[in-house]
C-alpha cells in the first residue's frame, strides 16, 4: 500500500464536506452515546458499592437471632457491571442488577437499569454498538459507493485506470481509505473512552485490554466486510443511481430488517416458557412451605436416612436437619427447572448467533456483546455465583440450626454475629475471554467470501 | 514515416454492440513518435477503438498489441506503457492541479517530487499561479493541460487522445497541438481521435477515415492540403 496515495485518498475524503461533516456528526452521536452510558454505568456503579456495604453491614448487624431467620432476612447480591459495557451495554440494561438472596427461594433479579433509562437510552441512541452496527453500514455504503460509482460518473475512475493501476489495487486503496476513516472517526474514539473508562474505574487488566482489543478488531472487519459489499455492488451495477437504490436496498435488508427476523424467527422456532409456568413448576416440586403430608413423609425419610425409629434418637436437631433436606431438594429442582430455563435462553442465542450467516450485522450484534461480557452467558454467570452463594449462605445457616442441643429440651442456640461473619462477602468477577464467540466463524466467512467476490468483481471493471 | 517495429498493432480488430459492428476489421499500425489522427463522424467507432486499446472492452476477434504486448491477455500492464487522455479530463475538484498529478501519477506507478511536478504542469502550459489551485476552479482546457502533464509524467509509449481540442477555445487548441509535437518529438507515438480536421494536418503524421467502424480511407497528411483533406473526409462519410 503507497501512503502517499492513501493520504491523498484521505484528503479527497476530508475535502467532500457533506460526506466528513456527515460523519463526524456519527462520531459526536457515536461518542455521546458512550459518554452518556459511561455517566449511568458511573453511577450505576457507585450505587451499588453503597447498597453493597450497607447490605453487608446490615448483614453483620442483624443481632442475635435463629439461624433459619438469618437465611430468610438473608441480604441483596449486586451484579458488577462489565468494564466495557459503556461500548455495548448487551442485555444488562435488561436484567436485573440485584438478587435478594433467602432461603428456599432462587429469585429472579430486580432493578433493571432501563427502567429507568434517560431518554436517549429508551430511544436506543445511547447504545455505541447499536449505532456502530446499524447506522454506520449506512455511512460506509455512502464511502464506497462515492469511491466507485460516483468516480465512475466524474470520469475520474476512467482516468485513474487508465494510467494503468490494476482494478483491484485502485479499489483496494479506496476500500482502505474508506475503512480508515470509519476506524478513525468511529472506533478510535470509542476505544480510547473505552480505556480512560476502565483506567478511571480501576478496572484495566489483561483480560479487559485483551476483550477491548478484540472488539475493536471486530468492528473493524465489520466495517471492511460491509465497505466490500459497497464496492462490490457499486462496481457491479454501473448506473450511478441503481447503484445508490440498490445499497439502500441491501442496507434495509442486511441491517435493518434480517436482525429483525432473526430475532421472532429465533423467538417463535425455540420459544420459552412463561414466567408463570416456571414458577408454578417450582412451587410443586419445591415448596417453600410443606403440607402435612410432605411433611411426615419428609420425618419418615430422615428417620431412614440415619436408620432411627425416633426423632429424639436423630444424631441432630430435626428441624435443622428437615430444613437442610428440603433446601437440597430444592437446589436440585432449582438446578433443572431454571436451568433449564436459561439453558434455552442460551440456546436461542446459539441460534441467533449462527444466524449471522445472512447478515453481518446479525454475527456482529451477537459478537459485541460477547467480546465486552454484557452478553447473556455472562449475565448468567452472575446468576449461578449469586445462587452458589446463597446455597452457601442457606447451608451454614441450616447446619447452625442442625446441630444437637445439648440435652433434651434445651432451646436451640441462637446465631449472632460471629456466625454472621462466617460468611464471606459477596464478590461476583466476570469471567476471563473463555466463552467461544460463536458468531466470529460467520463474520469470518463474511470476510473471506467478500474478497473473493470483489476479486472476481474487480477482474473486469468497466469506467 | 512506416513502422519497422510498432508501437501500436491493430489486427483485424471487430467488436459488436448487440449484433451491430462498432469497430469492423480494423487493422492499423504506429510507430514510436508517429501521430495519426482517426477521423470519423460521430458513432463511427472512434471510442470504441481506444476503449478495446485501453482494454476496457474486449475485441470479439482480432489482435491488439502495444510494445509487441496483448492487451487482451494483459491489459493492466499494457495499460501502464499507454497515457490516455479523455475528451474531457475530469480530475478530483477538491485536489489542486498538483495533487491531482501527484495522485495519479503515483496510481501509475511514478513518484514525483513537487519539483517536477511544478516541471511538467509548466511544461503542459498551465500557469504556475493554477498550480496549487483547486480543479474545480479550473477551465476545460486547464484540466487538460494537468492531464497531459499526467501522460507526460508516466513517460509512455503511446499517447492516446479522445477528442482532445474538442471544447478547447483556438488559443488553447494550438498550445495543445504544440504539445502533442513535444510529446512526438520524444518519441511518443500519438493516436488522436477528432472530429477537427485543422488539427489534423497541423499535427498527424498519417489519417485514416472511420465509417462504421471500417477504416475506409488512410494517408499521410503531408500529401493532402487542408481543402483536400475536407473534401476527402466529406466523400468518405458521405459514401
Amino acid at each position: 500500500m503507497n501512503w502517499r496515495l492513501l493520504l491523498l485518498e484521505f484528503t479527497l475524503l476530508r475535502r467532500e464536506r457533506r460526506v466528513w461533516w456527515s460523519l463526524v456528526a456519527l462520531a459526536l452521536l457515536v461518542v455521546g452515546a458512550c459518554l452518556v452510558t459511561a455517566q449511568e454505568q458511573i453511577r450505576g456503579s457507585a450505587a451499588k458499592a453503597d447498597i453493597a456495604a450497607a447490605e453487608r453491614q446490615r448483614w453483620l448487624g442483624q443481632g442475635v437471632k435463629d439461624p433459619h431467620s438469618a437465611a430468610h432476612y438473608s441480604i441483596y447480591a449486586l451484579k458488577t457491571s462489565p468494564a466495557l459495557s459503556l461500548l455495548d451495554p448487551g442485555v444488562d440494561p435488561y436484567v436485573g442488577q440485584a438478587v435478594w438472596l433467602e432461603a428456599h427461594h432462587q429469585n429472579d433479579g430486580l432493578y433493571r437499569t432501563q427502567d429507568e433509562a434517560p431518554v436517549l437510552q429508551r430511544e436506543g441512541l445511547a447504545n455505541p454498538a447499536a449505532l456502530l452496527i446499524s447506522i454506520a453500514p449506512l455511512f460506509a455504503f455512502l464511502l464506497a459507493f462515492r469511491a466507485v460509482a460516483l468516480e465512475r460518473e466524474r470520469g475520474t475512475l476512467r482516468l485513474a485506470l487508465g494510467v494503468g493501476t490494476a482494478p483491484l489495487r485502485l479499489i483496494a486503496l479506496k476500500a482502505t481509505a474508506c475503512v480508515g476513516v470509519l476506524v478513525l472517526l468511529l472506533i478510535v474514539p470509542v476505544g480510547l473512552l473505552g480505556a480512560a473508562f476502565c483506567v478511571r474505574e480501576g478496572t484495566f487488566s489483561t483480560d479487559t485490554t485483551l476483550r477491548l482489543a478484540l472488539w475493536c478488531m471486530a468492528m473493524t472487519v465489520y466495517f471492511v466486510i460491509v465497505v466490500m459489499i459497497g464496492m462490490i455492488v457499486a462496481a457491479r451495477i454501473t448506473h450511478g443511481r441503481a447503484a445508490l437504490a440498490t445499497l439502500f436496498g441491501l442496507w434495509t435488508v442486511l441491517v435493518l430488517a434480517l436482525p429483525r427476523w432473526a430475532s421472532d424467527a429465533v423467538a417463535v422456532s425455540w420459544p420459552l416458557p412463561s414466567t408463570q409456568s416456571v414458577q408454578q413448576a417450582l412451587q410443586e416440586r419445591a415448596p417453600a412451605y410443606w403440607s402435612a403430608e410432605q411433611g411426615a413423609s419428609q420425618h419418615a425419610a430422615l428417620l431412614a436416612r440415619h436408620g432411627v425409629q425416633r426423632k429424639e434418637d436423630l444424631p441432630v436437631d430435626l428441624r435443622g436437619a428437615e430444613l437442610d433436606m428440603a433446601e437440597r431438594h430444592s437446589h436440585d429442582v432449582f438446578d433443572e427447572v431454571l436451568g433449564g430455563f436459561y439453558d434455552q435462553v442460551s440456546e436461542q442465542d446459539l441460534v441467533h448467533s449462527l444466524l449471522g450467516w445472512i447478515s453481518p450485522a446479525i454475527a456482529m450484534q451477537s459478537l459485541s456483546p460477547a467480546l465486552v461480557g454484557s452478553d447473556f452467558a455472562h449475565h448468567r454467570e452472575f446468576i449461578d455465583t449469586a445462587e452458589r452463594y446463597r446455597r452457601d449462605l442457606v447451608n451454614r445457616m441450616n447446619a447452625a440450626v442442625m446441630k444437637p442441643v445439648a440435652s433434651a429440651g434445651a432451646a436451640q442456640p441462637a446465631g449472632d454475629a460471629a456466625l454472621w461473619s462466617q460468611v464471606p462477602e459477596f464478590r461476583h468477577s466476570r469471567p476471563a475471554l473463555w466463552t467461544a464467540p460463536t458468531a466470529l466463524p460467520a463474520l469470518v466467512t463474511w470476510l473471506v467470501a467478500g474478497v473473493l467476490l470483489l476479486a472476481v468483481t474487480l477482474r473486469r471493471l468497466r469506467p | 514515416m512506416r513502422p519497422e517495429s510498432p508501437v501500436l498493432r491493430l489486427q483485424a480488430v471487430t467488436k459488436s454492440f448487440a449484433g451491430r459492428p462498432a469497430v469492423d476489421e480494423l487493422s492499423l499500425e504506429l510507430a514510436a513518435g508517429e501521430v495519426y489522427a482517426l477521423l470519423g463522424p460521430n458513432g463511427a467507432g472512434k471510442t470504441t477503438t481506444l476503449n478495446l486499446i485501453l482494454g476496457f472492452d474486449v475485441p470479439d476477434k482480432g489482435t491488439i498489441e502495444v510494445g509487441g504486448s496483448c492487451v487482451t491477455r494483459d491489459p493492466v500492464a499494457v495499460r501502464a506503457r499507454m497515457a490516455y487522455l479523455p475528451e474531457t479530463v475530469m480530475l478530483h475538484p477538491s485536489l489542486s492541479g498538483m495533487e491531482n498529478l501527484h495522485y495519479f501519477s503515483l496510481l501509475g506507478g511514478t513518484r514525483l517530487c513537487a519539483a517536477q511536478m511544478g516541471r511538467l504542469l509548466t511544461e503542459a502550459g498551465l500557469p504556475a499561479a493554477a498550480h496549487s489551485q483547486r480543479t474545480a476552479v479550473y477551465s476545460k482546457g486547464m484540466r487538460q493541460k494537468v492531464g497531459l502533464a499526467i501522460a507526460l509524467a508516466k513517460q509512455a509509449e503511446l499517447l492516446l487522445l479522445d477528442e482532445p481540442t474538442s471544447g478547447l477555445d483556438v488559443s488553447a487548441a494550438n498550445e495543445f497541438s504544440q504539445l502533442v509535437r513535444t510529446a512526438s518529438g520524444r518519441g511518443m507515438a500519438v493516436l488522436m481521435a477528432t472530429h477537427d480536421l485543422s488539427r489534423v494536418t497541423d499535427v498527424a503524421h498519417r489519417l485514416g477515415v472511420l465509417r462504421a467502424g471500417r477504416l475506409v480511407f488512410e494517408s499521410a497528411t503531408a500529401a493532402l492540403s487542408p481543402a483536400d483533406l475536407e473534401a476527402s473526409y466529406l466523400r468518405q462519410i458521405a459514401a
